[in-house]
């Protein structure tokens, strides 16, 4: 099916590119005179079709699968062709293939790390085989040409001041809870870094559990069992990820302590983290939209396929906007899955 | 392939024969108690044995009809000599016999081996094959038509040329009159008893390998067994209940095999003497140019009585469901092959087997009634 | 056409193929090399250097894995802790270099050491405590799994921001030798030092054996907990190895590190066809599944295809390959003799007639009637009787004995010397030795003194054929030429003695005639291509060898000297039955057996092989037909090729087949493959001194007797 697709799409691709390459021939010859707005459209033309970008996600969840499809849609009205890899939560398969991608050579490569090591060596390579790179919410530990994504740190901070505003100053027991991704993962990484620092600025404020769950919602209502076992008195959970916390709250639902837990959560804004403030689980989600984030990237990528310069040389940071998500009135920053 | 074919034919043709032989086990296992019977008389070619009033017993071996009065064996007598063939035999309670013979329909003798009534054609078909004659309590008569193709001689040929079945259930009244059809289309019935009900009669159609009970006022059929290790030909009650049926040859893989090889089959019936196909065999001839197969071959001179029988001898008691509840055998490396026909005097069961040219008796036990 | 299609048989080449032990993984590697072929055909550039490169590097760790699951189901149990062992061992050596910062072959070191740990932990509570593989490696691995959690969180940080530049840890990562990765390298390396020790070297072979089966390893005298021991500590070491050259490779511990590749690795065992149940499997075809769920793996995620897709076909694949290899492992035997049968096309005529009365001079009579029996009972299967000087008589037994009946009345049986396999044919050279033909042996002799030697066992291998046919497989008679090259017929290549009839069935020219030369000790093919030869003879004049085709029912004519020496020519066609031993009758013409009587029906199957190959293939083998060897006679025939009469035992009541007959001194002794007995029979009108040995020997002794009597002339006439 995916060949088919596949192919399905390199002709398209091809109709296209004839399309534009015919438009171009007959527009050129009878206008000898540089129209600047046709000039604009031409050196764009120029610059993006017939280009290639290819995409490797972690996985193709709800996410994933957002940033994809506003990427797919995006790119192919543009005439750039677009390949997506998807390893399925495989570190291996995603380095091979990464490794593969760079062989090919698009022109741009845009990928989402799970952990900051493990595609750090292959970015560097990327960049110097000429091939620009975006890294997109989860960063390595190398700068690439492009960063898309939230701003990790003041996200930490804010659903931090979110939890101070609530727990601290001797508001409750003092107690939080925070739950990571993966602890390799930059995204985890650096909220819960900046996160935890925002919080011990409160003396009153006790951390008294900070794990990572691998964004798995099973492990986060285990963790919270536990968690809520030996805290009853809990006043408030951040968690980093919206679907990981899911089970989190549900812990919390089991002990009875629905809205005496104050549950915040960062989320990319998929329904169902709505779904879930709706209910009352969660009590504030701040969405960094992924569907916007989805038409960040394709701009990054725009951008740098207009940009001149060779791969390495520019250091682009695109931080996405937060929303807070408190009630259905808000349901605005959630995007809809298309089915 | 073959798997496909079979599922194919189990949920198409749920009453046809499946693929495989059933195997002699059960009531089917092996003895050797044919071989270990009593000879009661060298007679070659026997095919009909029959039990007459006061105990006497008659026997059909070519063309004449052989009495032993009061069922003692040391005097036999000839009843009767009739001009062709004779085959299966019956007894009404009258005192007359009557006697199949082949090409020439049936004939009732009396008393004194006169011939006092014939029959020989049923509407528009002579009667050239009968192979069983049973005579139902209200004295009518019920005969099988083997095939109207062949006279019972030709029965290996009918066999193999693998016609639609086109034998006959015929019934008319005790003076061999009246005849009407029950059955048609039957693939060489080759016995016929009243069932217990005697309503209904049990038949053997041999080359479907099948014992059908037929209700004798609308010929309806049922299947009340379908896939017997051998060919069925007569069947006899027993007097320990349920019915005794003679299998006058087994079934083989490589048989079924041949018959399934239309274009071998064929050229074999054209070129090769019908004594040397291959095909089941009575046992009452030897040639060294036989086919054999792998399992035949002797070893240190010994026939192995496992091997894929050419021959056999086998007797079995069926009760009234059609499930054997015991049989008589004598296997390959025996010599009582060809079971014929078989007669229940009561204490004694007499068979004759065509292969060996012999009768033989088998004391019965009692209280194995079922 | 019809009879080049059957003569080459694509058939028979297949079938003699799948007998190779070497055939087994054909299966997976053909799947391999197709999957290859597909992905080359629906991913460019595929198979360009780079991206070559870039799987070789890719591939090792699984690899690795695989070969330490592998060598666990090898040894009879099972190792599902590989993949935790794995990314424990990535940790480890991640933890070791970056964190701790220990030089790297220190942390090499480490890292090994950390799979002896784990390997012993399995080795001992399996081997030396009893426990079952699955539960204990399962719970290694749920406690392994569970620390390399806490490990990879404890040290997270460290290990994200971790970065050390270092050559050597780098060129074990992603460095190149010869263009090929470094890891693939230590593949390829330690892939065949496994194998070698595995199959060559004795602890190793062990690990096998105790697969097979631990009672027979046990009763051998193998040590099985220490080989048990022994293998999981190897898998321990792999699985860590495997994750060394990860730690290099990626830098990276995931939570996702390791996970599942035990699944991976058992698939790849799996589908390289390594059975389950232990013993059976090599390193290479461990190696052949894990490349297969590789590829897969990568190309599905090349193409592009949804991550749940990937996983589904791995499990489809998986599937399938338990179901076949339970399958081929089950009904391969079955499967092979229903392939190894490969019947053939043959045209008979319709032969002369045997009936009683009939003229022909095949025609059925009472002349062996009279025949009387000797050794009753005694004597089991005499295929071949030979007489000495003595007239001592001399048979073969199917227990491989060589059975002396004493001269004169032959009622004292004594065993005179046993050889073992199955004798068949005898003749006598002139130094009294009894020569005889032994199925599945070769050719032997026996001294008069009963000391045993060994003639000939092989001759040069047929390049062409896949089947190892150097060794003799069924010497079936021979004779001794005047020259002193001894003769003889190897009957068939294909089929053992216990399966003759099945040669008979296939009709196929299997065997061979070779001859052995004393002098120089060798053996040469001299006639290949034969359909069961037998029946070998020096003419009279020892000009010729005659034999015989059992399954054509041909007598063929071999000239050994004279202007048409190497010439071969039919001389009796389309006997009536299967011919078998021929001997030299003393009035100067030969006997001929017959071992059974043709078929029409058989004939005419014969003509169509393809009903043959359906029989094979739907009815069991107890069932097909053969050549009807219950009944034979014997014949006479002479150097003009004419039958000049033919001698029947009725109904073939005292010799069911006649393999052999030898006249002696106005004597036939008549043998049978089959028989129980050896018939004698009186020829009233032969040469009553007559010996078999005289007409090939006296000659020689003739000049010396001749001068005897000159003497004893002499003598009296003074």
């Amino acid at each position: 099916m995916s060949i088919f697709s596949g192919r399905a799409f390199a002709v398209r691709a091809g109709l296209c590119l004839a399309a534009v390459a015919a438009m171009t021939m007959s527009m050129a010859l009878p206008s000898q005179a540089a129209d600047p707005r046709q000039q604009l459209h031409d050196d764009f033309t120029a610059a993006t079709v017939g280009k290639k970008i290819a995409w490797v996600p972690v996985w193709l969840g709800v996410l994933e699968s957002e940033w994809t499809r506003v990427m797919k849609e995006n790119f192919e009205d543009k005439g750039i062709e677009f390949v997506m890899r998807d390893p399925n939560f495989k570190s291996d398969v995603q380095l091979q293939a990464v490794s593969t991608l760079i062989n090919e050579k698009p022109d741009i490569l845009i990928v989402q790390n799970p952990t900051t090591t493990l595609l750090a060596r292959e970015l560097k390579r990327a960049m110097s085989e000429g091939i620009k790179v975006i890294q997109v919410n989860m960063s390595s530990n190398t700068t690439t040409d492009a960063y898309v994504g939230v701003d990790v740190p003041k996200m930490g901070r804010l659903l931090a001041k979110e939890a101070l505003a609530v727990c601290g100053g001797g508001k409750g027991s003092g107690k939080v809870a925070i739950l990571q991704g993966e602890a390799t993962a930059a995204y985890s990484l650096d909220m819960t870094n900046a996160a935890t620092e925002t919080l011990e600025k409160d003396p009153s404020i006790k951390i008294v559990s900070s794990q990572p769950v691998n964004w798995d919602a099973n492990k986060a209502s285990e963790v919270m069992t536990n968690v809520l076992q030996q805290h009853p008195d809990l006043c408030s959970i951040i968690s980093v990820w919206g679907p990981q916390t899911a089970g989190a709250a549900q812990a919390v639902k089991n002990a009875g302590l629905q809205g005496k837990v104050k549950i915040f959560v960062g989320s990319d804004g998929q329904p169902a983290d709505c779904d879930m403030i709706d209910q009352g689980l969660y009590t504030k989600n701040l969405s960094y939209t992924a569907n916007l984030q989805g038409e960040q990237i394709v701009t990054a990528a725009l951008a740098l396929l207009q940009d001149p310069r060779p791969a390495g040389s520019t250091h682009y940071a695109f931080y996405t906007t937060n929303y807070w998500v408190s009630g259905p009135e808000d349901r605005r920053y959630c995007f809809t899955v298309s089915k | 392939m073959s798997l496909i074919r079979d599922i194919l034919d189990r949920v198409f043709f749920p009453n046809r024969d499946v693929h495989a032989i059933s195997s002699l086990d059960g009531g089917f296992s092996p003895n050797r108690r044919l071989d270990d019977a009593e000879i009661i008389a060298d007679l070659p070619g026997v095919n009909g044995v029959c039990i007459g009033e006061n105990g006497s017993v008659y026997a059909s071996s070519g063309n004449q009809i052989v009495c032993w009065p009061n069922g003692d064996f040391l005097k036999s007598s000839t009843f009767a000599e009739l001009d062709a063939l004779v085959g299966s035999l019956a007894t009404h309670p009258d005192g007359r016999v009557f006697a199949a013979v082949s090409g020439r329909g049936i004939v009732a003798l009396n008393g004194e081996g006169q011939i006092t009534g014939r029959l020989e054609i049923v509407g528009d078909t002579p009667l050239e094959c009968v192979t069983a004659i049973a005579v139902l309590p209200d004295g009518s008569v019920a005969i099988t038509d083997g095939s109207r193709h062949y006279a019972v001689e030709g029965w290996l040929q009918d066999l193999m040329e693998k016609r639609i079945g086109s034998g006959r259930l015929v019934l008319c009244n005790a003076d061999l009159l009246s005849a009407r059809v029950v059955c048609d289309g039957l693939s060489w019935p080759a016995g016929i008893a009243t069932a217990s009900d005697a309503l209904t009669l049990l038949v053997t159609e041999a080359w479907t390998h099948r014992l059908l009970s037929i209700v004798v006022d609308t010929g309806a059929q049922t299947v009340l067994v379908k896939n017997f290790a051998a060919y069925p030909g007569r069947i006899t009650p027993s007097s320990s209940g349920g019915f005794w049926i003679a299998f006058f040859a087994m079934r083989t893989q490589l048989i079924e095999f041949v018959l399934r090889e239309d274009a071998f089959r064929n050229r074999m019936m054209r070129s090769v003497a019908p004594d040397l196909w291959i095909g089941p065999s009575l046992g009452d001839h030897f040639d060294y140019r036989e086919p054999t197969q792998i399992g035949r071959i002797k070893k240190l001179g010994i026939q192995k009585p496992w091997a894929p029988p050419r021959s056999y001898g086998l007797v079995a008691r069926i009760d009234a469901a059609g499930t054997a509840v015991e049989s008589l055998h004598s296997r390959v490396s025996g010599t009582t092959h060809g079971i014929m026909d078989i007669a229940d005097t009561g204490g004694q069961l007499i068979v004759a087997s065509r292969g060996n040219g012999k009768l033989v008796k088998i004391e019965l036990e009692r209280g194995k009634a079922s | 056409m019809r009879r080049i299609w059957y003569r080459l048989s694509p058939q028979m080449l297949i079938g003699e193929l799948l007998e190779k032990r070497w055939m087994e993984p054909i299966v997976p590697f053909a799947l391999m090399l197709a999957m290859f072929a597909a992905f080359l055909l629906a991913i460019p550039d595929y198979a360009s250097v780079v991206q070559i490169q870039l799987l070789m590097r890719s591939f090792p760790e699984q690899a690795f894995v695989a070969i330490a699951m592998a060598i666990s189901i090898l040894s009879g149990g099972i190792d599902l802790s590989v993949g935790a062992v794995f990314a424990m061992a990535n940790f480890l050596a991640l933890y070791l270099f970056l964190v701790q910062e220990w030089s790297l072959p220190l942390v090499l070191a480490g890292t090994l050491a950390w799979g002896v740990l784990i390997g012993a932990v399995n080795g001992g509570l399996i081997a030396y405590a009893k426990t079952r593989p699955f539960l204990t490696t399962m719970v290694v691995l749920i406690i392994v799994r569970a620390a390399y959690n806490k490990a990879t969180i404890a040290y997270s940080a460290q290990l994200a921001s971790g970065y050390v530049e270092n050559a050597a840890w780098d060129f074990i990562g992603i460095g190149t030798a010869g263009g090929i990765p470094f890891n693939m390298v230590c593949l390829i390396v330690i892939g065949l030092a496994t194998h070698i020790y595995l199959t060559r070297i004795r602890s190793g072979v062990h690990i096998m054996a105790v697969g097979s089966s631990r009672k027979a390893a046990r009763h051998a005298g193998i040590n099985v907990k220490w080989s048990l021991f022994l293998a999981y500590l190897l898998s321990g070491v792999l699985a860590s190895f495997a994750g060394f050259l990860y730690a290099a490779r990626q830098n990276s511990a995931g939570t996702d590190t390791g996970v599942g590749w035990e699944v991976n690795a058992l698939a790849a065992a799996v589908v390289g066809g390594i059975s389950l149940s232990g013993g059976r499997g090599t390193i290479a075809r461990a190696m052949i599944g894990a490349t297969i769920i590789f590829l897969l793996i990568n190309g599905l995620v090349q193409l592009g295809t949804h991550g749940s897709l990937t996983t589904a076909a791995i499990g489809f694949i998986l599937l399938l390959a338990v179901g076949f290899n339970v399958k081929f492992v089950k009904h391969k035997s079955t499967i092979l003799q229903k392939m190894y049968v490969s019947p053939t096309l043959v045209n008979f005529k319709e032969p002369p007639s045997i009936e009683r009365g009939s003229g022909s001079v095949f025609a059925e009579n009472d002349r062996l009637l009279a025949v009387e029996p000797i050794g009753l009972g005694k004597i089991e299967g005499p295929e071949d009787v030979i007489l000495d000087r003595y007239d001592n008589l001399y048979t073969v037994n199917r227990n491989g004995s060589i059975i002396r009946f004493l001269a004169p009345d032959y009622e004292v049986r004594e065993e005179f010397a046993r050889i073992g396999g199955r004798p068949l044919g005898l003749a006598m050279d002139k130094d009294e030795n009894i020569l005889a033909c032994v199925a599945g042996m070769g050719v032997y002799g026996v001294r008069p003194d009963r000391s045993i030697f060994k003639v000939t066992d092989e001759t040069a291998r047929t390049w062409y054929r896949f089947k190892d046919d150097s060794r003799i497989l069924l010497a079936d008679d021979l004779d001794i030429a005047p020259s002193g090259l001894i003769y003889f017929s190897d009957a068939s290549t294909r089929y053992e003695l216990t399966d003759w009839a099945l040669d008979g069935f296939e009709g196929r020219g299997n065997g061979r005639l070779l001859c052995y030369d004393p002098k120089t000790n060798k053996t040469t093919t001299v006639l290949s291509g034969l359909a069961f030869p037998n029946g070998v003879c020096v003419s009279h004049d020892g000009r010729c060898v005659y034999w015989v085709s059992t399954w054509l029912c041909r007598i063929y004519r071999y000239w050994i000297e004279g202007e048409q020496k190497g010439t071969l020519e039919i001389m009796v066609d389309n006997l009536p039955g299967y011919p078998d031993n021929i001997n030299r009758a003393s009035d100067g013409t030969y006997w001929l057996a017959f071992v059974g009587i043709r078929s029409p029906a058989f004939d005419l199957a014969m003509e169509d092989p393809a009903f043959r190959v359906r029989m094979v293939k739907q009815i069991p083998p107890d069932e097909w037909l053969c050549p009807g060897i219950n009944y034979g006679c014997v014949i006479k025939f002479d150097d003009n090729g004419n039958v000049l009469e033919s001698l029947w035992d009725p109904g073939a009541e005292n010799h069911a087949t006649i393999t052999s007959m030898r006249e002696h001194k106005g004597y036939l002794y008549i043998g049978g493959l089959e028989n129980n007995r050896i018939g004698r029979l009186k020829l009233p009108d032969a040469d009553q001194n007559w010996t078999s040995w005289d007409s090939y020997y006296a000659k020689d002794l003739q000049v010396a007797s001749d001068v005897k009597t000159m003497e004893v002339d002499h003598v009296v006439d003074s």
